[in-house]
């Protein structure tokens, strides 16, 4: 990795913002400058036509460059629901044919109900297979890991995703009310049960808001609620709080709450920089796509000409995360 | 009258340092079940459940235990009320409490079924208690029972066992054989009873003649508790829960004006102008962050919700200490503008609401806690150990009664009360504000159940 993006990384984010804790996930909400010149997942781009299985059109549909977010999937009422394995660039107008993308229903008795298309991001426990399964042009490519993934939540093991997505929708998508976006954030880093899993970051507040709903409630969400679910997850005993007088409690849980975010940054830091290798994918307007592997993460990032990171989405291989659940 | 709109109160009162005055434990009782009331035809108990907490509660304070049958309970509790009402003798108290046990009487007579006071009243011959004020009041009920005649003819012989106890065997009968013949019945007429043109209801009684001719069917009962609201809608909208959140909604959604405004003050004038006063000093921690701003169809549902309660609460209470967790808020006029914020911290809301000395503490909330959810359980039970025992209570704004509330308890050892529509206003703040200790609470309680006190 080079120096410069190693510095990059350091300088994405301006501040730091107070964890949130919800179950066994934790987010640190990040913000960085609002960047102009791009285009939101939800405003600016479209699912166009579906060609076959596995082969469909992304559009861009506002003005700036839509940086597609990496492991994007449309559900779509009354045909086969896709995720794409990778991030791409969209320049303004432009429509890009993806060969590549991943069917996520294994068969006809998948479609779900609702007129609306709606966009998620891969569950973080399929994310490492669809990340290798780029340029692979078999659309059943993810059926066996999105197999194993329902099975972790007791579902029949085939390859439809909407068994826990679609299915736990409700359930789902009140993680957006368990933790708040923030006025202002454009990343956040991801925790389950202490340790780091996912580290996201959008060129600005606006397209973080609009990638938000889908990062919380399926890909980080639905792990956290398979925990909870389905492999008894409790809270830890926590040792209780003292205080002679009020304002003595008030100071022992400022001070918990402090030492409670210092762990979690000093378990951000397993995300090393300068483990990652990377690839370089796309190129865009004075962007730059990559492809980071660690020993531990992997994930995309893209990178602008001037060194400064717009955008990232690391999060913990299949491995590290399946010890993490069972732990 | 069952209660229009229960609000659940979920009291885990095992929490440590939790108040339970009279007036909390006489609604927590009156609340939940009743459970049953049979006086048997034969035998000399009562099969009657609860009637311990109803003797306590009714010796502990009687005015306030009197004033509890104006609460949102059900017939089966206050026919049980009407018992000990009837039960208890009245040397010892206050010519105020008096007047409010007699006013109450007369109002449980008339909005109770006729089965359900001849019932209390068959439950005092059975304990064998004669009270002056029960003998009037059964005599008054009964000869000016508009259908009289009806019921005699259904329950004659629960009709004459209650005369012949509260008038005694020899005079009852020989009233019924007065008015009989058209003579005057002295010891009702020094009761103040009319008892004209009733001759054949009294002969019948006698077990003489034939059943009266019977014009009414039934007397119109009273309905009791909270004001009775407009139906509730089938399906529920952002807009219809009540016109003060839905004219925040539409200020809010719309482009600001003058008009839309004072929509939203009239509105909070309405219905201001029905609920209680409470004049002690509330701190109120309002959830003003981003979750309560909702998404889909239920957009702004709970922040137009708490907003509507705490513009309420801020024409109720005298002293209202107004605390937010979100967007920072800190005047009503700042309603206008609101925008759901920021995450959601309750404890640190809670201490700095605790920091203004409250009389008591009221959280609003959706029930989603982000800032290390656990942090308020937490606080909670560490309080009494820390020397305060100011009660708190949680107030959770639904979209509608059926709101699945997983995740949405953030402390389960706080008292719970819930609101979704603006209606339930009313019964919300009565059990919020009896929470307070003390004359406060007490004072609270006994006003804004008399303010229900309908004239008979």
């Amino acid at each position: 990795m080079t120096p410069n993006l190693v510095s990059a990384l350091s300088r994405a984010t301006q501040r730091v913002g107070v964890p949130q804790v919800s179950g066994p996930m934790a987010i640190v909400p990040l913000f960085g400058p609002d960047r102009v010149g791009y285009a939101g997942p939800r405003s600016g781009l479209r699912l166009g036509d579906v060609h076959t299985y596995g082969s469909l059109d992304v559009e861009s549909a506002g003005p700036g460059l839509c940086i597609v977010p990496l492991h994007i999937g449309w559900i779509q009422k009354g045909a086969q629901n896709h995720a794409l394995c990778r991030s791409l660039f969209l320049a303004p107008g432009e429509k890009v044919r993806v060969d590549d993308a991943c069917c996520v229903q294994a068969s006809q008795g998948g479609y779900l109900e609702g007129a609306d298309q709606w966009f998620f991001v891969l569950p973080l426990g399929v994310r490492e297979a669809a990340l290798s399964l780029r340029g692979t042009n078999e659309y059943s490519k993810l059926w066996d890991a999105i197999t194993a993934f329902n099975k972790r939540f007791g579902r029949t093991r085939r390859g439809h995703l909407e068994q826990v997505i679609g299915s736990g929708r409700a359930t789902l998508t009140r993680f957006r009310s368990r933790f708040e976006l923030l006025d202002g954030q454009s990343g956040a880093l991801f925790f389950l049960r202490g340790a780091l899993v996912g580290f996201e970051l959008a060129p600005n507040p606006a397209y973080f808001a609009e990638l938000w709903p889908a990062l919380v409630s399926f890909a980080y969400g639905a792990e956290a609620w398979g925990l909870e679910a389905h492999r008894g997850w409790q809270p830890p005993e926590e040792v209780p709080l003292a205080g002679d007088d009020l304002e003595a409690l008030a100071d022992a849980l400022q001070a918990e709450r402090r030492a409670h975010a210092a762990r979690l940054l000093h378990a951000a830091e397993r995300l090393n920089p300068r483990a990652l290798e990377l690839r370089s994918e796309d190129r865009c307007s004075g962007h730059e796509l990559f492809t980071a592997e660690g020993d531990d993460f992997v994930g995309q990032v893209v990178r602008r000409d001037d060194d400064s990171l717009v955008y990232a989405s690391l999060y913990a291989r299949t491995a590290s995360l399946e010890a993490l659940l069972a732990a | 009258m069952t209660a229009l709109h229960a609000i659940p109160l979920r009291d885990h009162v095992s929490a440590p340092g939790a108040h339970t005055g009279v007036g909390v434990r006489l609604l927590d009782l009156l609340s939940g079940p009743a459970g049953r009331f049979v006086v048997p035809r034969h035998g000399t108990t009562i099969d009657w459940e609860h009637h311990a907490t109803h003797a306590t509660c009714s010796e502990a304070d009687p005015e306030l235990y009197a004033l509890g049958a104006l609460a949102d309970t059900t017939d089966a509790h206050r026919i049980q009320v009407l018992f000990q009402l009837l039960r208890a003798g009245r040397s010892g108290l206050t010519e105020a409490a008096r007047h409010t046990a007699d006013r109450v009487v007369t109002v449980l007579l008339a909005a109770l079924s006729d089965d359900d006071v001849l019932t209390a009243f068959l439950a005092l011959r059975r304990v064998r208690v004669h009270r002056a004020h029960a003998t009037r009041a059964f005599a008054t009920w009964l000869f000016g029972h508009p259908a009289l005649a009806a019921l005699v003819a259904r329950r004659r012989p629960a009709v004459r066992d209650v005369l012949d106890h509260v008038l005694g065997v020899a005079v009852s009968r020989a009233s019924l054989r007065a008015i009989a013949s058209g003579a005057p019945a002295l010891r009702l007429d020094r009761l103040g009873v009319a008892t004209e043109d009733l001759g054949p209801v009294a002969a019948w009684l006698l077990r003489d003649g034939s059943a009266p001719a019977a014009p009414v069917a039934e007397r119109a009962r009273l309905v009791l508790g909270s004001a009775p609201a407009a139906p509730r809608p089938r399906t529920v909208t952002v807009t219809n829960r009540g016109a003060l959140s839905a004219a925040l909604v539409h200020l809010w959604r719309g482009t600001p004006s003058d008009a839309l405004r004072s929509e939203v003050d009239d509105a909070v004038a309405a219905r201001a102008a029905t609920l209680p006063r409470f004049d002690g000093r509330l701190a109120l921690v309002l959830d003003t962050s981003a979750s309560m701003a909702g998404y889909g169809d239920r957009a702004l549902a709970s922040v137009s919700q708490a907003t509507a309660l705490w513009l309420c609460l801020s024409r109720c209470v005298a002293d209202l200490r107004l605390v937010s967790a979100g967007a920072s808020i800190s005047h009503p006029s700042a309603a206008y503008g609101l925008r759901a914020a920021g995450a959601t911290d309750l404890a640190s809301g809670v201490i700095d609401a605790l920091r203004t000395a409250p009389d008591l503490v009221a959280v609003v909330t959706d029930g989603y806690e982000t800032v290390r959810s656990g942090d308020l359980a937490r606080l909670v039970q560490a309080l009494p150990g820390a020397g305060v025992d100011t009660p708190i209570v949680l107030c959770t704004v639904l979209f509608t009664a059926a709101d699945d509330l997983t995740h949405r308890r953030p402390a389960p050892g706080l008292p719970e009360l819930s609101c979704w529509h603006e209606d339930d206003f009313d019964a919300l703040i009565t059990r919020l504000c009896a929470r307070a200790p003390g004359p406060v609470g007490r004072r609270f309680l006994c006003d804004a159940l008399r303010r229900r006190l309908p004239e008979v």
